[in-house]
């Protein structure tokens, strides 16, 4: 079908390590590539 | 022969079998977010196409994908198993911060774990993880508090014996860190949170200090500035009624420092001292907004970002429901489910917000298996908590974006944990500043780096 709405914008993403190292809690942030300073 | 729900599910919103599409107003005079709640799915339409999304080719468009969206959002909400760890090494505290989850008495007279009983914990934590984590894939141990350098000679035994294994973060008050503290952490790469309040000492010590009413203002800035370049610090403001009028200055403070990953949290009102110290929603909400167009102006000015982690895992949560780091806006919360706490006890609990609770302990690392404390009663209260059992968030066009946070603090604010968060309003705004933010094209500039990299596009509208 053809998209007549043209200002739209929607799009989304998704997670390429779901479960392995997410999942932490509000107050405590590991900076991104912790490992990244040895 | 298509049945009827075939024939009929995409040709409108709202009505027979069409999705279910809310519309919200994110404050923009052109703009409109189109919303279906429970697969999280959006879409910015222009106010004089709003007739034409709701009827015409978006329905057909997100008929086409909604199982997919739906798939995924289960998977995030009731498919994970704990990657993670808080883990408090010691019940005692040199501080006696006003909005602390802790009871005092803990924090005054309570138990310290010696290097012994840590390795013996990091090692039973060892074994469970390695039964529910894809090989390779280290887990995440928090060392929390109360203030966790107060165990200093066991915590840095277990990093040095296991730093291969799991990736080590600590959250600390920062007054206990000397030189040679700070450099063990960086050199086994440990993930430092650090908490400063206020840009100027008689505002941050008003929240926090010692149990004699000192504030450390000077000190946290100083270890601040020795950390600053290392990619593995954050910085956590606690905003209360105390410093909610500040935190615009504060972004000024963090920016001039050149720290790259802050928090601005608002304070948990899980005690009674958080309560006292919240800040109005409205105010929280208006100073918070300003911070956050505080830290896009100086990004613009200066070409240098600096995130606010919380804001930025909402975005993240909207733009990629499973991208997001933190699992607090979301329901069930990651409590128990992505991650559980232990106490220096040995006790285990879904989160360190219900250390101080008893009733909340589901078991014993030295004592019991941890699957059978993930799925005790007190667990399986927080890991079922569910925004479409809550009243008003089962209505809620945002309710996957924000989550109704934290059981623990609406428990003790609602005596129950089927109640909304005292910061509903807060969130609110939030979840429409990231739909503005989203509108603008400016998702980079809130984001962590590297998000991109972490995740991957699977829809866009074109």
């Amino acid at each position: 079908m053809k998209k007549s709405a043209k200002k739209v914008i929607s799009y989304r993403r998704r997670c390429l390590q779901l479960g392995q190292n997410t999942g932490l809690s509000h107050y405590i942030l590991l900076a991104p590539k912790a490992d990244s300073s040895k | 022969m298509k049945n009827a729900q075939q024939e009929q599910q995409s040709r409108y919103a709202n009505t027979g079998f069409g999705p279910n599409f809310s519309v919200l107003d994110i404050g923009m005079p052109d703009t409109v977010a189109v919303i279906e709640p429970d697969s999280a799915y959006w879409a910015l339409v222009s106010k004089d196409e709003l007739g034409e999304a709701l009827s015409g080719s978006l329905p057909v468009d997100f008929a086409e994908r909604s199982e997919d969206f739906k798939k995924e959002m289960d998977a995030l909400r009731f498919g994970l198993t704990p990657s993670a760890a808080y883990f408090n090494p010691t019940e005692r505290c040199n501080l006696n911060c006003g909005y602390c989850y802790l009871p005092e008495e803990m924090r005054r007279d309570g138990i310290t774990m010696t290097p012994e009983q840590l390795c013996d914990a990091l090692e039973r934590l060892l074994a469970y993880f390695k039964t529910v984590l894809p090989e390779g894939a280290k887990p995440q141990l928090i060392f929390h508090g109360s203030e966790p350098m107060v165990a200093r000679e066991a915590m840095f035994a277990g990093i040095e014996k296991y730093s291969d294994r799991f990736h080590f973060g600590v959250q600390t008050n920062a007054t206990l860190l000397d030189d040679e503290a700070i450099a063990f952490l960086t050199s086994h790469g440990v993930g430092i949170g650090l908490s400063l309040d206020a840009p100027k000492a008689e505002i941050a010590n008003i929240t926090r200090k010692n149990w004699n009413g000192t504030g450390y203002f000077d000190q946290v800035v100083a270890v601040i500035k020795k950390l600053v370049h290392y990619p593995a610090l954050n910085v956590i403001t606690t905003v209360t009624s105390a410093n909610v009028g500040h935190i615009t200055e504060m972004v000024d403070f963090y920016h001039e420092l050149g720290v790259k990953v802050i928090m601005l949290n608002p304070v948990r009102c899980t005690r009674k001292g958080g309560q006292e110290l919240k800040p109005d929603n409205d105010v929280m909400t208006e100073n918070f907004i300003k911070a956050l167009d505080r830290t896009h102006e100086l990004y613009e000015k200066t070409g240098r970002k600096m995130v606010v982690a919380n804001f930025a895992n909402i975005l993240a949560g909207v733009i990629a429901p499973t991208g997001r780091r933190l699992m607090c806006d979301i329901s069930p919360c990651g409590g128990g489910r992505c991650f559980f706490a232990v106490a220096a006890t040995g006790d285990l609990f879904p989160c360190s917000e219900f250390i101080g609770f008893p009733e909340y302990n589901g078991g014993n690392l030295f004592k019991d298996e941890i699957p059978k404390a993930l799925t005790s009663a007190p667990f399986k209260e927080i890991t079922g908590r569910k925004a479409e059992d809550i009243v008003p968030c089962a209505n809620c066009a945002i309710r996957h974006f924000c989550g109704a946070p934290c059981p623990a603090e609406v428990k003790e604010v609602s005596g129950t944990v089927n109640a909304p968060s005292p910061f509903c309003q807060f969130y609110e705004e939030q979840a429409r500043y990231a739909f503005r933010v989203i509108a603008q094209g400016r998702e980079d500039a809130y984001l962590w780096d590297g998000f991109d990299d972490e995740t991957e596009e699977t829809y866009r509208w074109a």
